[in-house]
């Protein structure tokens, strides 16, 4: 196996990463104020959740050798992970919006993590160029080469979350700090039926 | 606004006629009886100016100009797809995929409209009436009148804008709202953007646009969703564009759904004209609070939020005269000028697509 096809196939999985992350990041991004410094560590935070993500899976791949029929438990399992991470981001958005400390996710341990957890609970997207990288994990078998494999398709797929970095300016509107809130908690509540529809489906 | 005298209204009136006069004259090619029509049209034009420097009264005439646009936009679209179809709702295309051309479409897929904006150029060229051009008039827009697109261009806004204006007095009193639940719509607009990059289809115009009641409703077909997506867009237009206006007397439509009112909220911003409370005036009575539609008046501070849309109904009910429109904390009647002004060839230029085609249908010339 080729290693560096990692790489090759992160490029081709962040567009869809970035349409995945965008609303759970968007509203992360523009619900507080913050500076480049302090959106390059939210980033950094989101994306070791990511990486989290797809060193497990990498080991996974290799020590378990899955058969491809198998992927349905993998669609089961990322459903109800996304039915906890939009359940997280709702109670965060809603906590920060109406002030209430028990919903504010910064007067709970779990809370200043968020961005950690929404990463580690996103990257398991069995889309399509991951299930592509589980399959040579599961070919390969090797558990260095999965690893240093699914760190090359990690970096592949980050190019596209690092532009959230530069929309600290956003932040900086009232209406639009607000604005964020709300979204997030729209964005929570789709999700949250996404994920029922994706429980039932597979 | 003071009033200007006859001869000033009489001038802008007349200025603004044979502007409207010229452009018709040079750009009407369907024949004489269009000629006519848009004549009356450029007369009307001339004399609703006139009115409004001659009284003062700014909010009552545009708010007249503004229900009759919105009701020729209806007519016209009617008939031209009964004409096609037969059929007063269904479009001629179906499972139409394409976002809609229309203001509020393109705020709420800014995204996913690129690929028919890059269509419009290299299919049908830059000048034809497509994304970009709409791109261009939403730039002129913002920079001449911001905001008040809102309440004088929108050829959608007179609908809840003309059942909030039947009763005298509301029947339900809803003064304020608290300021975060005002942000609302900002909110729900960022959800729609990024709804609609993540589905790469309209999500707003599919779901939840009451206004395709106007037009036409897109994907004709028998499925539940279709089914699910008619009820749900019928029961916002139900209770947004009909009832909450008429009981509330607010443009509850354009306050908490539209995504085009949300995007122009922020957008407008460039834009430099204000419409503020001058502190030192106000006495606190609360009728600009009452009569604001967009409840763009925070009821704690008596600050006017960047939801105002410029309809004026504040400054024109104010008894203490402590409403003004400012550039930079300033005021000056000229400013009212120059902004009625280019409201006026904004929401004229507009409703010049359908005012005098409604004219021809109503006549039946």
């Amino acid at each position: 196996m080729d290693t560096l096809n990692g790489f090759l196939l992160g490029i081709s999985a962040g567009v869809n990463c970035f349409f995945m992350c965008c609303p759970y990041l968007f509203p992360f991004f523009i619900a507080q104020k913050r500076t480049i410094k302090k959106n390059l560590f939210l980033v950094i935070e989101y994306l070791s959740g990511r990486l989290s993500a797809y060193l497990i899976i990498g080991i996974l791949s290799a020590a378990l050798g899955i058969v491809v029929g198998e992927f349905k438990s993998a669609s089961k399992i990322y459903s109800f992970l996304l039915i906890f991470s939009s359940l997280l981001l709702f109670m965060y958005n809603l906590g920060l919006i109406f002030e209430i400390k028990f919903l504010n996710i910064k007067a709970v341990m779990i809370t200043n993590r968020i961005p950690f957890l929404t990463g580690f609970l996103n990257g398991f997207n069995f889309c399509p160029p991951l299930i592509t990288a589980f399959s040579y994990g599961v070919a390969e078998g090797n558990i260095y080469k999965n690893i240093l494999f699914f760190i090359l398709f990690f970096l592949g797929s980050a190019i596209y979350i690092l532009p959230f970095i530069f929309t600290d300016f956003l932040a900086k509107v009232e209406n639009l700090k607000n604005a964020g809130r709300i979204a997030g908690v729209f964005v929570a509540v789709w999700f949250f039926i996404h994920g029922i529809y994706l429980l039932f489906k597979v | 606004m003071e009033k200007l005298s006859f001869k000033k209204s009489l001038f802008w009136g007349f200025l603004i006629f044979i502007f409207f006069m010229v452009l018709f004259l040079f750009s009407e090619k369907r024949g004489s009886v269009y000629l006519i029509a848009k004549i009356l049209y450029s007369i009307f034009l001339g004399s609703f100016t006139f009115f409004i420097f001659f009284t003062g009264k700014i909010s009552k005439f545009r708010s007249a100009f503004f229900i009759i646009s919105a009701l020729s936009f209806t007519i016209v679209y009617k008939f031209k797809l009964w004409g096609i179809t037969g059929n007063f709702f269904i479009a001629p295309q179906k499972n139409v995929p394409e976002v809609p051309l229309c203001h509020i479409a393109l705020a709420s897929n800014f995204f996913i409209t690129f690929s028919d904006q890059l269509k419009s150029v290299f299919l049908y060229g830059w000048d034809k009436w497509g994304f970009y051009t709409i791109g261009i008039v939403y730039i002129f827009s913002t920079l001449s009148i911001g905001q008040g697109f809102c309440s004088w261009g929108c050829f959608y806004g007179g609908l809840d804008e003309g059942m909030s204006r039947i009763l005298k007095n509301p029947i339900f009193k809803v003064k304020s709202i608290p300021g975060k639940l005002r942000d609302f719509p900002l909110g729900f607009w960022i959800f729609l953007i990024l709804a609609s990059l993540v589905l790469l289809e309209p999500v707003f115009c599919l779901w939840l646009c009451p206004l395709k009641m106007t037009t036409s409703i897109l994907n004709e077909d028998n499925g539940i969703i279709y089914k699910m997506q008619i009820i749900i867009f019928i029961l916002i237009g139900i209770i947004f564009l009909f009832l909450l206006p008429f009981f509330l007397k607010k443009r509850t439509f354009c306050s908490f759904i539209c995504p085009f009112g949300a995007f122009i909220s922020i957008a407008g911003q460039l834009n430099p004209y204000r419409v503020e409370i001058i502190k030192e005036k106000c006495v606190k009575c609360d009728k600009c609070i009452e009569v604001c539609p967009m409840y763009a008046i925070d009821s704690c501070e008596y600050k006017i939020t960047n939801y105002c849309t410029k309809c004026f109904l504040c400054i024109d009910k104010c008894g203490e005269n402590a409403i003004k429109l400012t550039i930079n904390k300033n005021s000056n009647n000229s400013y009212y000028v120059f902004f009625i002004l280019s409201a006026i060839i904004m929401a004229g230029a507009l409703s010049s697509f359908f005012i005098p085609e409604a004219l021809i249908i109503i006549f039946n010339w």
